[in-house]
């Protein structure tokens, strides 16, 4: 479910200071400061959020970094739940549009 | 006296010596939520137990404040499309504003305001990010009673984080006695800084407390609202409380206005209050009115009549007579019913 | 005043300190003020909290306060209930004057759980040794206080049997040694390996049947203000005559599983992340299963070998 407005010119960033990362046992856990939310983040969750941490982008920038870090395919990952997991991010905070760019 | 008192939770009279009435003064303010405001009032000007549940008290309300800051945000990103800028009412104007008054205040629900024009796009946009209504409100008589009457769309309550927005579109219901110019506060409404949100300007603030207070309403919380008003008031420069006389009476809220500046200096001997009330000749609600306030913040003899009078006054303020008698009906069964169907619970 | 053992007083001291709202008591890192009028309840706190220190004339204010009342006029005086009042509004059953001990215990427990927000508090037992604590993770029920009890009976320091308390500063587990509670069939359990002596009448037709109390030692009530750092996580689950099973989990899985077992990590915030995170990277984690008091008791001592404890 979507939390406010996006297309494929939305530039997605990171929200860093909001967000604690940490590695425990080789699973990424992300804590939200302001909603309080712990999450464990899946390999995918974990790859898009370092990508969006070095740098805002739009889904399609980001799609080829992506399946880089996660060394697979668009085959393997397709673009559906690539969208998908980009706005669950998003309905949690984890990430948002860059302001004035949506 | 709970006035007595109400001048010790804002730091301004001395902490009983006595530990027992101490002990219950604390538990008197953790019951009224206020205890975060008294803690912020001492802070450093306290030694022993006192220093951890003071502690204690504000750790709770910097989760409120958190709770609210993530509800902004997601409202932020709801209407971030569009170009309507809700303006921010209440706890959460003066949280995200950061003044004296959000200072170890304990909020919950979020509470905004736009204009009428805008409240079909406004309603669209949020049910469609995952608002809709909250489930005591959600049936037929009070869905209608809402849309013809009210200042307010019911209630709605986010899916997943199940939090509370209240969306109003006037201060004041429709059939309100007190007609309060809600357009004219939206013109004069601010942008908050970084944010796509908007506050009342300064003397619009103190004035919609008020009016909430002692317009629309029973008057429920009275040690909370008090308080309340009591920060504003201090956050007005001399020009800005020059001011408030005569915008009160612009806005059409000279009562409400009036009789919070009367509590504040008769319950809390604010000067302030007593000097703009004189110099403007502002004139409160009447003296039985003031009676019934009073008994309400003190707990004294005759609350059951004060609080039966102010049930009675909320309700006669919002709507005519023909609408009177079937609504209080209808919340007298509604109410008894639900006290049976609850059992027990400890009074506070 | 300094605080003394609650046995030091007169019974009659006690009472009316009790009757006037002026018992204040100090157990770790909690303070508590204590009232109510029915001889049961003074005789319970004379009998079971007979080492905790308290005071009886109020020198400040407390954590916690508990008002155990009637919960409106009518009955104070016809079929007379009573309910324990913290100063806000619970969900709480009346019960006959004669369980007054158990509306105290769970308006002691309901405070702890609701109002204290200085330490991330887990739904748990803790136990320790000289070197570090075992939690026993559990929601209310018999299974980690009898548990608990039988570790007890092996050496190890009452922490507490109903809260894990996290310090956010250094990652440590506070005590709280309030009395255990035990229900139904574990009474007679922990009865037979502590002692008839250690136990306190059985308090019969509560809500939840019999319950117990086993009160704390007075080496537990004096080494309260001595925390240590957890260094075992158990996920207990009893099952009547099932094989008993270990089976250790990752630490992410351990700090998901404790997450909603506290009743105050969400309120906390970051602190109480980067402090569960702490505390399950210094820990080992396990989930067993197991038949009986004596198989959870051995399990648990082969696993606390293996670890620093």
């Amino acid at each position: 479910m979507a939390a406010g407005p996006y297309s494929e010119r939305t530039v997605w960033a990171a929200n860093k200071e909001d967000t604690l990362l940490q590695s425990l046992d080789d699973v990424t856990v992300a804590f939200h400061k302001t909603s309080g939310d712990t999450h464990i983040l899946n390999f995918l969750s974990t790859a898009i959020i370092n990508v969006l941490t070095e740098g805002a982008e739009t889904f399609s920038s980001a799609r080829p970094k992506i399946l880089s870090k996660i060394q697979m395919s668009s085959e393997d990952c397709s673009d559906a739940i690539i969208v998908a997991t980009f706005l669950e991010l998003d309905d949690v905070g984890l990430i948002s549009p860059q302001a004035g760019r949506q | 006296m709970i006035s007595e008192r109400l001048k010790i939770i804002a730091g301004q009279a001395p902490l009983p010596t006595d530990m027992l009435t101490r002990a219950e003064l604390i538990e008197f303010a953790d019951a009224h939520h206020v205890l975060g405001q008294m803690a912020v009032a001492w802070h450093g000007r306290v030694k022993g137990k006192l220093v951890e549940v003071f502690e204690n008290a504000i750790l709770r309300t910097e989760f409120d404040h958190r709770m609210l800051e993530f509800e902004l945000n997601r409202l932020e990103r709801a209407l971030g499309g569009s170009d309507i800028t809700p303006v921010v009412l209440k706890g959460g104007a003066y949280v995200a504003t950061n003044i004296k008054a959000s200072y170890g205040r304990r909020v919950s629900d979020l509470d905004i305001l736009v204009p009428v024009v805008q409240l079909a796009e406004t309603e669209k946009l949020l049910r469609h990010y995952g608002w809709e209504n909250d489930a005591a409100t959600d049936n037929a008589y009070d869905q209608n009673y809402y849309r013809k009457y009210m200042h307010e769309l019911s209630p709605l309550r986010h899916v997943k984080r199940k939090s509370i927005l209240d969306v109003h579109h006037a201060l004041v219901p429709k059939t309100s006695r007190v007609r309060i110019q809600t357009e004219k506060m939206i013109e004069s409404a601010v942008l908050i800084e970084d944010r796509k949100l908007k506050t009342f300007e300064a003397v619009d603030v103190f004035i919609h407390a008020a009016v909430h207070a002692f317009a629309d309403g029973s008057f429920d919380t009275p040690t909370r609202s008090l308080l309340e008003l009591n920060y504003l008031l201090q956050d007005l420069d001399v020009e800005q409380q020059g001011r408030l006389g005569f915008r009160a009476r612009t806005l059409g809220a000279e009562m409400p206005i009036a009789t919070a500046l009367w509590m504040l200096s008769t319950t809390m001997a604010d000067l302030h209050a007593k000097e703009i009330l004189e110099s403007e000749k502002l004139k409160p609600a009447n003296c039985l009115v003031r009676w019934a306030l009073i008994r309400k913040l003190e707990h004294a003899e005759g609350l059951a009549m004060a609080k039966f009078m102010l049930f009675i006054r909320s309700h006669y303020l919002r709507m005519p007579y023909t609408l009177l008698a079937a609504h209080l009906l209808r919340k007298i069964f509604r109410k008894g019913l639900a006290l049976k169907a609850k059992g027990f619970r400890t009074e506070s | 005043m300094e605080f003394q053992s609650l046995s030091v007083f007169s019974p009659k001291k006690v009472r009316d300190a009790l009757r006037q709202g002026r018992l204040e008591m100090a157990l770790g890192p909690f303070s508590m003020r204590l009232q109510g009028a029915d001889k049961s309840l003074t005789s319970f706190l004379l009998d079971v909290y007979r080492d905790a220190p308290v005071r009886l004339c109020l020198e400040d204010v407390t954590d916690v306060t508990i008002h155990v009342r009637a919960p409106n006029f009518l009955r104070k005086y016809i079929r007379r209930q009573v309910i324990p009042d913290p100063g806000f509004i619970v969900p709480a059953v009346p019960l006959p004057p004669t369980l007054a001990p158990l509306a105290l215990e769970m308006g002691l427990n309901l405070s702890v759980a609701l109002k204290c927000c200085r330490f991330t508090t887990f739904h748990a037992a803790v136990v320790g040794s000289d070197k570090g604590c075992i939690l026993i993770s559990a929601n209310s029920g018999g299974g980690k206080s009898t548990l608990a009890s039988a570790l007890m009976e092996e050496g190890y320091r009452l922490f507490s049997d109903e809260f894990g308390l996290l310090d956010h500063g250094n990652t440590v587990l506070h005590p709280y040694p309030r009395p255990v509670s035990l229900k139904g069939q574990s009474i007679q359990i922990v009865k037979n390996f502590a002692g008839v002596e250690w136990m306190s009448k059985t308090l019969s037709g509560t809500p939840k049947g019999d319950i117990a109390y086993r009160r704390a030692r007075a080496s537990d009530i004096a080494s309260a203000n001595q925390p240590l750092p957890a260094k075992l996580i158990l996920f207990p689950s009893f099952q009547e005559g099932a094989t008993s099973t270990t089976k250790e989990i990752s630490k992410p899985e351990a700090l998901m599983k404790l997450i909603p077992s506290s009743t105050n990590y969400h309120l906390l915030g970051e602190p109480a992340f980067t402090s569960l995170v702490r505390m399950v990277s210094g820990a080992r984690a396990y989930e067993i299963t197991y038949g009986s008091t004596a198989e959870s008791l051995r399990i648990t001592t082969e696993l606390a070998e293996g670890t620093d404890l």
